[in-house]
């Protein structure tokens, strides 16, 4: 039996070792977002998964309609009872919302933390391997996609923009294993604002962890969280989910409370990239100002 | 032909991983198992064992790379794994020769070996936060019986074409 590794082989396997470690050096920089190759790379194979991810959806969606198909009349009934409801409820955010504005107006308050513009997107593709949770949409940097964008479904928050490419980005989740991804969060209860992080995800609960609530506020199970726009990139008022649990941290004066997230994070096709209006204003200045220079001569 | 057709059969298999097995293996919030579709690796094992080692670990490698760009933060991890894999059921497969159970045998101990270098190279970084037990049973037994059966499903077909390429590249 010749040995496993001869000694050639022993000397690549070694020198691979450090090619390795050398690499995982370079990539755990903070990077502000990839190099070109790799930009090239993610769209290449961003088309090729959009040729493939649509038909496949599609069949797989077609024997979903059949099924929901039994249930359809069931919910009609339902949401006809509730839309009198929703009319009640359309007329009174109206007459809200005028007198947010007129409020807003005397304040003279252009913007607040919870206006935002979106982006429609959709998902061409997922990461198969679950250490790094992330789904692949097709919008870039040509539809004015950055990273760190925050991402929601039609029923909440799902996660982030992570890596920019021309024409496709991929999005991190919220469960994702991402020591640094923190997400300043808030509660409102009836005795006022409680504030946190969301930071983690506890793969075995499948819930998200709200970390740094301090120890005396009291918090209830099904209470919904909310983003709280002080992080700088979030708009506020974003759907995280519901509490589930609440458990006091061991050695802090804090709590951490388990969130079942609001959106499904596996089942998803449609996104939307939101952007901060607060922060847009100022681009939009500056655009204009270039424009006006070049116009001069 | 082969010097097109192999890896656009690979990169066609990669694509499908992360499109096709996604939408047919959905995962909801309340179940427990992961499938992780493996299909890359068993397609570069299959190479390293019909064809040659040498060319395995290549395309492990080219592969690997191509991995760790599209879906995770760090270079080299999946790179090394890869490539290593392919080696080892090379030479696992070297003495063992033919029956498809045994190629199954050995696929599995690839696919074994791949799983618990990733988790112990991601662990070595700080990327999961998850348990040994709760990797064994939420993530390494489900893959390994999904990737299984895609190993005895595209054993035949699979075998046949790769033999034949291997033949028309001695010819040459």
């Amino acid at each position: 039996m010749p040995q496993f590794f001869s000694n050639k082989r022993l000397i690549i396997l070694l020198v691979s070792m450090i090619v390795l470690v050398a690499l995982i050096g370079f990539s755990m920089k903070e990077r502000e977002n990839i190099s070109w190759p790799e930009q090239f790379l993610h769209d290449t194979v961003g088309w090729t998964q959009s040729v493939f991810y649509k038909p496949a959806h599609f069949v797989a969606g077609f024997f979903g309609n059949v099924v929901e198909m039994k249930e359809i009349y069931e919910q009609n009934r339902v949401l006809k009872l509730q839309l009198n409801e929703y009319d009640k409820l359309a007329s009174r955010v109206k007459d809200l919302k005028k007198e947010n504005e007129t409020l807003s107006d005397t304040l003279e308050k252009e913007d607040s933390l919870t206006d935002y513009t979106i982006w429609q997107a959709t998902i061409v593709g997922r990461s198969p391997e679950r250490w790094y949770q992330s789904v692949k949409i097709n919008k870039g940097k040509q539809a004015g996609i950055e990273p760190n964008m925050p991402v929601i479904s039609s029923k909440g928050l799902i996660g982030k923009i992570d890596k920019v490419s021309a024409f496709h980005s991929s999005v991190e989740l919220v469960s994702s294993h991402d020591p640094n991804s923190r997400i300043s969060a808030v509660v409102n209860t009836d005795k006022g604002r409680v504030h946190g992080l969301i930071q983690g995800f506890d793969e075995k609960k499948k819930v998200l962890l709200m970390k740094m609530i301090p120890i005396d506020r009291e918090l209830k199970e099904g209470q919904t969280v909310t983003t709280s726009g002080m992080g700088g990139i979030f708009p506020k008022g974003l759907e995280i989910g519901k509490i589930v649990e609440i458990i006091p941290d061991k050695v802090e004066p804090t709590q951490t409370a388990y969130i079942e997230s609001a959106a499904d994070l596996y089942d998803i096709d449609h996104v939307m990239v939101v952007k901060r209006k607060m922060e847009e204003v100022d681009v939009e200045l500056d655009d204009s100002d270039q424009i006006e220079e070049e116009e001069m001569p | 032909m082969i010097r097109f057709l192999l890896p656009f059969v690979t990169y066609l298999v990669f694509i499908s991983e992360s499109t096709v097995m996604q939408v047919f293996t959905p995962q909801h919030m309340e179940n427990e198992t992961i499938l992780i579709p493996r299909f890359v690796v068993v397609m570069v094992c299959f190479i390293a064992m019909y064809i040659s080692p040498i060319r395995g670990v290549v395309y492990g490698i080219a592969f690997g790379l191509l991995y760790d760009v599209i879906f995770t933060d760090l270079i080299g991890v999946y790179m090394f794994s890869m490539g290593l894999t392919a080696y080892v059921t090379a030479f696992i497969a070297r003495y063992f020769h033919g029956n498809i159970f045994v190629t199954l045998f050995s696929m599995l101990i690839g696919l074994s070996a791949f799983e618990f270098l990733v988790y112990g190279l991601y662990s070595l970084i700080g990327v999961p936060k998850v348990m040994l037990e709760t990797f064994i049973y939420q993530r390494y037994l489900p893959t390994l019986i999904l990737n299984g059966v895609f190993v005895v499903l595209v054993y035949y077909p699979l075998r046949k074409w790769l033999l034949d390429i291997a033949m028309e590249l001695q010819e040459k």
